[in-house]
């Protein structure tokens, strides 16, 4: 308690109803998604507000809290167990480490330890089943008859023998009682099994038991096994907490009158939120909007609507007792009246809110960033949304009670009221439980009789185990062992990289270098330019290229950043036609705007749909069969509405150019030299210049994807990078820069140029810019390199196609390119790339060692040079913007992909833009965030694993002084090795320190070339070592 | 005249292909003989390519041998002595350009999903039920008795429900689809009305014998007509209202856009709409002859052009602003048939239902055109700042913006004055059977429930 609470007169105990209010919104808001507008969609950790926790423990706290799935599937690590993907010895390997070796070891039956059935599950799995399910799956799928397939033959003989042998003892001593009591043929009401006589159709005589034993004893043993877990499991009956519930009314009310209030309050709710974030889809925006959500919905829903659901009847009346348009105070007085104390506001407000995360997280987005609004002035406040949720909550909690339970009291008495009418909560049926028994018993290997003969405490002890270790649990064992194996397979290939990679740059220069950003995508056509051309060398360097720049292109109306979002570009920049500005015949834009979205007026839209509807033919047959050719068509008249011909930058502030938008235009001497000489010392690029530089950026050009921006570069803010990339070549090659780098103590030979340009990552276009400027004297070597990367983007575009299911795959890399091109510009096309997954992988350090290496897409590359870093300095930034930027996209990967439903945006097919900020499924609901199913459907979840050419001790200072960083790798939400650049061993950050990392003794797969590895194969690949072999333009013809 | 071989032969073809595809993928379903997606796709290709290329080859033999009505005659449904329900088809100057709109539209929708569907759960049921989509649009376009229309119809709506039901996971769609099944089957009351009426005081449902020549859009005075015009274009105008979302039926239409997107472009923004202003057409001569009729009609019409076009300026979601645009134009193209433009509707039906396909094929494209078109006008608003109502008084504003983002409060009309005393009638009788029941035979009435 502090002194200036006490002064203000506040007890600890009840804190002010506007504190605890304000307190419940800042808690419920860390729970909302975070994620911006479409427009600026980049990619975030999904679960960011649980990062203070270790890794498990908080996916699995967030997965309950937010009704979500922790990890995948267990069917998806059985079938990564039969495919290799997780071998027996992981599964080994984290059972040990899973509890200590006492707890493992413990008997828990005749024959088996804890251990033995733990492994059993985690390689077999229990199925689960309700009540309802059980009794198809022992009657129809024969679980009831037949011991499981999949158990171990030795344990599957113990079961049917030892059974066996009783049941004849039994049957030999004629004892037809005790039979009858084993198999429990009649009288007792059993879940799930007829009792014999249903089967049968008599009551069993001793013979027929007989003749059933002789004939198939499997039947009965089963049946023996099955009542005794049955029998088991009701007498050491568990009294389990009850599920846990929201503190909600519309919870109470839907157990007890089986209506639902979400069905009527949501799409209320999205109907005026959707209406007044709207940010430009609607051709009449909501009036008032200045005023706050709240105050403007609540003036227009105090009018009385001539006609009105039963539910919303009187709502007018209740907005006018509650006499204010302030959404704190309204949300005050309703809460009040909900009956919910201050105390319980946090549970309350954030249940509530949780309800619709999708759009209550907008708003609070916006709300932090109103900088993200296209339309600005209609203030977003999470405090107003919660308001008319909750006015809306009590008006259909007031319509249900009273219509159904006829109560009218105080909402806040409801619980009360009603508890009594709630009947005794209903017994828990144990069948469900009895089923995991009864499968465990299998795999252990134990009998009916043994089962019963357990000694109360054992048998307690192995309920208990059975109980305990349930699916979560199981699953993130297993998510363990894929990990660990996928690690080994990295670690192991540089292991064996490492020593063989040469220690220094090569002494005489290359002809070329390039420049490619981090991205895991750009990994194959980084690899694929270097098999064509071994001579030359590439960097990874973070694509904005250390410009950050708010830039407007031409034919855009908005400038947007282009840099990593935690900055704030202060510079901007201005794409100009060198010919002077063209306006576009306001006709052209009408006529456009008709028939694009919609008409501006009566005669236009009856002038689009009778006179130029028919027209619309030829467009829509083209983009639907020939794309590409639309594609061509289509920019030639772009050309002609905007005006071709070549356009400037204004990138230099010294010409002139004056501020605008709080912005500089241009960039300053000072600024151009540090984001030239930032991204060569990074790079470690600070001597053996090649006559040509070429710094390439990337963005994604794809049709009908509103998550375009989730494809573009993630280092500019999700936008297309090829500006940066230009700028920064511009940057480079001016006089007066390089003249202040010397003095750095950075000299860029005279006779090198920097050329900027663009990769795009769904079509594989490369393009240039600026090539008029380069000197005569470099002219073939362009020539050259032009050649090398149109031969490098057509492998790229050859190696994608394989992981496309409706790509053609017997194909040349030509044609591969002409389809990806297509592909690129087709409307029919979610998957138009697959943008960042199967993400894994980051490594920061010389390309010497991954040179050669197949990492099949799946790394981040980002180029550092030990040798040119002797402080530390660069290696601390480069980690510090690295790895957060890498961790979100693979955390936002991973989440996605483990719980679609409620971490991702579902499937795309049915999505509905809502106001340009996000999609929602169909026509209604709430804004799904996340990535789209289309886009995580071939996704590997593993967290990144990150590998640093740097010392142990060198990341243990970074990760102390970064807070970020720190975080991340200490709560293993990241895994971080060290590559000691003097010894090549590895250490591995593994609960607090690092340990030293043994390779496994044999040698990594190997290949000619990238197309010899991958061709022909449509799934996940090893990785591999690519091995100089034949040219490998010999290959690409073969 | 002799029936010219190339027409009929050609007509029956593009008639019957995407049923006979329909048949075909939907009894290797039944036998759970899951065939694969490029299964799928080469039936698809085959059945709606050949659809469209026979649907151009009766076009063309049409206007080789210059013909303007041929009379396909398929079969006899039933036949009573002096009476008979005929299979006809009828391809005249309105059903071919509604054939070559319906094949060309469901071909390259079909092709457009082939890729977009890729890896749906569902791939197949999809496909069928556009199979089944198109076997009903190309009856309805080519059918020469209302007989033959009513079963086209019947396929399209049930397509349709079952469509926007796809992803029957969640509850948006399967309330969607009720919402349109029960719209449907709601105006189907009138369809079927009008061909027992027709059957009944004018003998014979046929379009050529009702309306014989001169051939469409030609309308000669049918005196016999008269006295049942009035009628039976009120019941057909109930019948086309509920397809072609007119008010007071408008709502389904938003709530429709729930499948997947191509299935949304070609139902609700090409085809299944217009349906309605077809049948319009085909049966114009009875607007022609009843003035009750078509005021009705262009009031219908009217009313919802102005009803979609105010709803639709405050939506904020692409496919529901388009949705409420396709209401809009529709409303149009009503007041066009009653006020006798046909030929004008006619290539209004056209021109919309392309213009609707591709906005609604491109709806998940809007971002990139709202940036085109402000990047032509920089320094402007997407919407040039024209709002007429800005002239209102703030309270007036209010009151009109309410009204347009609750629909017109139609909905809550409906429910109101249509769907509550429908659902209480029904409880009603429920408790009187149970009483009954209950007093008949005890316990029974019980276990009924």
């Amino acid at each position: 308690m502090t002194a200036a609470a006490q002064e203000f007169g506040e007890s600890p105990q009840a804190p002010s109803p506007e504190s605890a209010l304000a307190q419940a919104l800042e808690h419920a808001a860390h729970l909302l998604p975070d994620q911006a507008p479409l427009e600026f969609f980049v990619h975030h950790n999904t679960l960011h507000s649980f990062e203070h926790m270790q890794f498990e423990e908080a996916v699995e706290t967030a997965a309950r809290r937010l009704g979500a799935e922790p990890w995948l599937a267990e069917d998806s690590y059985r079938k990564a167990l039969a495919e290799g993907r997780i071998l027996p010895e992981d599964v080994e390997a984290v059972l040990d480490r899973s509890d200590s070796a006492q707890v493992l070891d413990t008997e828990l039956g005749p024959a088996f330890s804890r251990r033995e059935l733990r492994r059993a599950a985690l390689l077999l799995g229990y199925r689960e089943a309700s009540p309802a399910t059980l009794s198809w799956l022992l009657k129809a799928d024969g679980m009831g008859s037949r011991l499981r397939r999949d158990i171990p033959a030795e344990a599957r003989r113990r079961t049917l023998g030892l059974t066996r042998g009783r049941l004849d003892r039994l049957a030999g001593q004629g004892d037809l009682a005790a039979l009858k009591e084993v198999l429990a043929t009649s009288g007792r009401h059993r879940t799930g099994l007829g009792t014999l006589v249903d089967d049968l159709g008599v009551e069993p005589e001793l013979d027929d038991i007989r003749a059933e034993l002789q004939e198939d004893p499997e039947p009965l043993v089963v049946r023996a096994l099955w009542v005794a877990c049955l029998d088991l499991v009701a007498s050491a009956s568990t009294s389990r907490a009850p599920a846990a519930t929201t503190s909600l009314p519309r919870e109470l009310l839907l157990s007890l009158t089986g209506l639902d209030i979400r069905q009527l309050v949501h799409p209320r709710v999205v109907l005026y939120v959707s209406a007044y974030l709207d940010q430009g889809v609607a051709s009449w925006p909501m009036p008032e909007r200045e005023l706050g959500l709240f105050a403007a919905v609540s003036r227009l829903l105090r009018q009385r609507p001539p006609v009105v659901d039963a539910c919303w009847r009187g709502l007018d009346e209740e907005l006018e007792a509650l006499g204010t348009e302030d959404g704190s105070e309204a949300a005050l007085a309703l809460l009040e009246d909900l009956g919910v104390a201050p105390e319980h506001f946090q549970g309350f407000v954030t249940d509530l809110l949780l309800t619709m995360p999708g759009w209550a997280g907008m708003v609070h987005r916006l709300e932090r960033r109103p900088d993200q609004a296209l339309r600005r002035g209609c203030p977003s406040r999470l405090v107003d949304f919660l308001a008319l949720l909750l006015l809306l909550e009590r008006r259909a909690t007031r319509h249900v009670a009273e219509t159904e339970l006829c109560y009218r009291g105080p909402l806040g008495g409801l619980a009360e009221a009603v508890q009594a009418a709630r009947g005794e909560a209903e017994r828990e049926d144990p069948s469900p439980r009895a089923f995991r028994l009864f499968q465990a018993a299998q795999m252990a290997g134990l009998t009916a009789t043994e089962l019963r003969h357990l000694p109360s405490e054992k048998a307690r002890a192995l309920i208990d185990e059975v109980e305990g270790f349930d699916g979560w649990t199981r699953r993130r064992l297993l998510q363990r062992a894929y990990q660990r194996r996928f690690e080994i397979e990295v670690l192991d290939l540089v292991a064996h990289a490492y020593p063989r990679a040469p220690r220094d740059r090569p002494p005489e220069p290359p002809p070329v270098q390039v420049f490619f950003c981090i991205d895991d995508r750009e990994e194959s056509i980084r690899r694929h330019l270097e098999e064509v051309r071994p001579d030359l060398e590439t960097f990874g360097a973070a694509g904005f290229y250390a410009i950050p720049v708010a830039y407007r292109g031409h034919g855009q109306a908005h400038a947007f950043p282009l840099c990593p979002v935690s900055i704030t570009p202060e510079n901007r920049v201005e794409e100009r036609p060198v010919a002077g500005p063209q306006a576009t015949p306001p006709v052209i834009v009408r006529l456009l705007r008709s028939l694009q979205l919609e008409a501006g007026s009566i005669l236009e839209g009856w002038l689009a749909t009778a006179v130029f509807g028919l027209a619309l033919f030829v467009p829509l047959v083209l983009r639907i069969v020939a794309p590409r050719l639309a594609a061509r068509l289509r920019r030639r008249l772009n050309v002609m509405a905007l005006g071709g011909g070549p356009r400037h930058l204004t990138a230099r502030r010294e010409d002139g150019h004056t501020d605008d938008h709080g912005q500089a235009l241009g960039f300053a001497l000072e600024l151009r030299v540090e984001a030239v000489a930032r991204v060569l010392e990074d790079a470690g690029l600070v001597r053996g210049f090649a006559p040509l530089v070429v710094v390439l950026g990337h963005g994604s050009t794809t049709r009908n994807n509103p998550h375009e921006a989730a494809h573009c570069c993630g280092a500019c803010s999700g936008k297309d990078g090829g500006p940066n990339a230009r700028l920064f070549a511009d940057f480079a090659n001016e006089p007066a820069v390089r003249e202040a780098l010397i003095e750095r103590g950075l000299e860029i030979p005279a006779a090198t140029w920097f050329v900027g340009g663009v990769h795009d990552t769904a079509s594989d276009r490369v393009e240039l810019f600026d090539l008029e400027q380069v000197p005569e004297s470099h002219a073939t070597l362009l020539a050259e390199t032009r050649a090398a990367l149109d031969e490098a983007r057509a492998r790229d575009a050859h190696e994608r196609i394989r992981r496309f299911g409706t790509a053609p795959h017997r194909v040349d890399p030509q044609a591969a390119l002409r389809y990806v091109e297509g592909r690129s510009e087709s409307l029919n096309e979610p998957r138009p790339e697959y943008g960042h997954a199967t993400n894994a992988i980051c490594l920061v350090g010389r390309r010497a060692w991954s040179r050669g290496l197949f990492l099949d897409r799946r790394a981040f590359l980002t180029s550092y040079d030990p040798a040119t870093d002797a402080s530390g300095v660069v290696l601390e930034r480069l980690i510090a913007s690295v790895v957060p930027v890498g961790a979100g996209i693979n955390l936002e990967y991973f989440f996605s992909c483990v719980d679609n439903r409620r971490y991702g945006a579902g499937t795309k097919l049915p999505h509905n833009i809502a106001g340009l900020l996000g999609v929602v499924n169909g026509t209604t609901g709430d804004l799904r965030t996340g990535l789209p199913l289309e886009m995580v459907d071939i996704h590997e979840p593993v967290r990144l694993l990150n590998i640093v050419e740097a010392t142990p001790g060198q990341l243990e200072g970074i990760a102390r002084r970064h807070e970020e960083v720190g975080r991340l790798v200490g709560n293993g939400w990241i895994r971080l090795a060290a590559l000691h650049p003097e010894t090549g061993e590895l250490w591995i950050f593994e609960d607090g320190q690092f340990v030293r990392y043994t390779p496994t003794p044999g040698e990594p797969p190997k290949a000619p070339s990238s197309m010899a590895w991958y061709r022909g194969s449509p799934a996940h690949l090893p990785m591999a070592v690519l091995e100089a072999g034949p040219s490998t333009r010999e290959v690409a013809r073969g | 005249m002799a029936e010219p071989f190339w027409v009929v032969t050609a007509a029956t073809i593009a008639v019957l292909m995407p049923g006979a595809a329909a048949l075909l993928l939907g009894a290797r379903l039944m036998a759970e003989w899951t065939p694969s997606e490029r299964w799928t796709d080469d039936v698809a290709r085959w059945s709606l390519s050949l659809s469209l290329v026979a649907t151009l080859a009766a076009a063309a033999a049409m206007l080789a041998s210059g013909d303007h009505q041929v009379v396909v005659h398929l079969g006899t449904w039933f036949s009573l002595p002096g009476y008979g329900f005929e299979f006809d088809l009828l391809v005249d100057e309105l059903a071919v350009p509604m054939m070559l709109l319906s094949s060309s539209l469901v071909g390259l929708v079909g092709m457009f999903s082939m890729k977009y569907l890729h890896r749906q759960p569902g791939y197949h049921r999809f496909f069928f039920l556009m199979f089944l989509f198109g076997a009903g649009m190309m009856l309805v376009s080519a059918a020469g008795t209302l007989d033959v229309l009513f079963v086209g119809w019947e396929l399209v709506g049930l397509s349709s429900t079952l469509l926007i039901a796809y992803y029957w996971d969640r509850r948006g769609p399967v309330e969607g689809g009720l919402r349109a099944l029960a719209t449907y089957r709601l105006c189907d009351v009138g369809l079927l009305t009008a061909a027992a009426l027709m059957h009944h005081q004018l003998g014979t449902a046929s379009f050529v014998q009702l309306f014989g020549s001169p051939p469409w859009p030609e309308v000669a005075s049918r005196p016999e007509l008269a006295p049942h015009a009035t009628l039976l274009g009120l019941l057909l105008v109930l019948a086309s209202m509920g397809k072609s979302a007119q008010v007071p039926t408008t709502g389904w239409l938003p709530l429709a856009m729930e499948g997947p997107t191509p299935s949304s472009a070609i139902f609700y923004g090409a085809l299944s709409v217009h349906a309605g202003a077809f049948l319009l057409l085909r049966c114009s001569p009875f607007f022609e002859a009843s003035l009750t009729a078509s005021t009705a009609l262009a009031a219908v019409g009217a009313v919802t052009f102005f009803h979609a076009s105010r709803v639709g300026r405050v939506q904020s979601k692409g496919k529901n602003l388009l949705a409420y645009s396709s209401a809009a134009q529709l409303g149009l193209i009503f007041v066009e048939i009653a006020l006798g433009f046909r030929y004008l509707a006619l290539v209004h039906i056209l021109g919309h239902a392309t213009l609707r396909t591709l906005q609604l094929l491109r709806a998940p494209s809007m971002l990139e055109d709202y940036h085109q078109v402000e990047g032509m006008t920089p320094g402007t608003s997407p919407h040039p700042a024209r709002h007429l109502e800005a002239a209102l008084s703030p309270e007036r504003q209010r009151r009109l913006y309410r009204l347009s983002l609750e629909r017109g409060y139609l909905d809550a009309t409906l429910r109101r004055f249509l769907v509550e005393p429908i659902l209480a009638a029904g409880r009603l009788v429920d408790g009187l059977e149970r009483l009954l029941a209950e007093a008949l035979g005890g316990r029974e009435g019980e276990e009924s429930r």
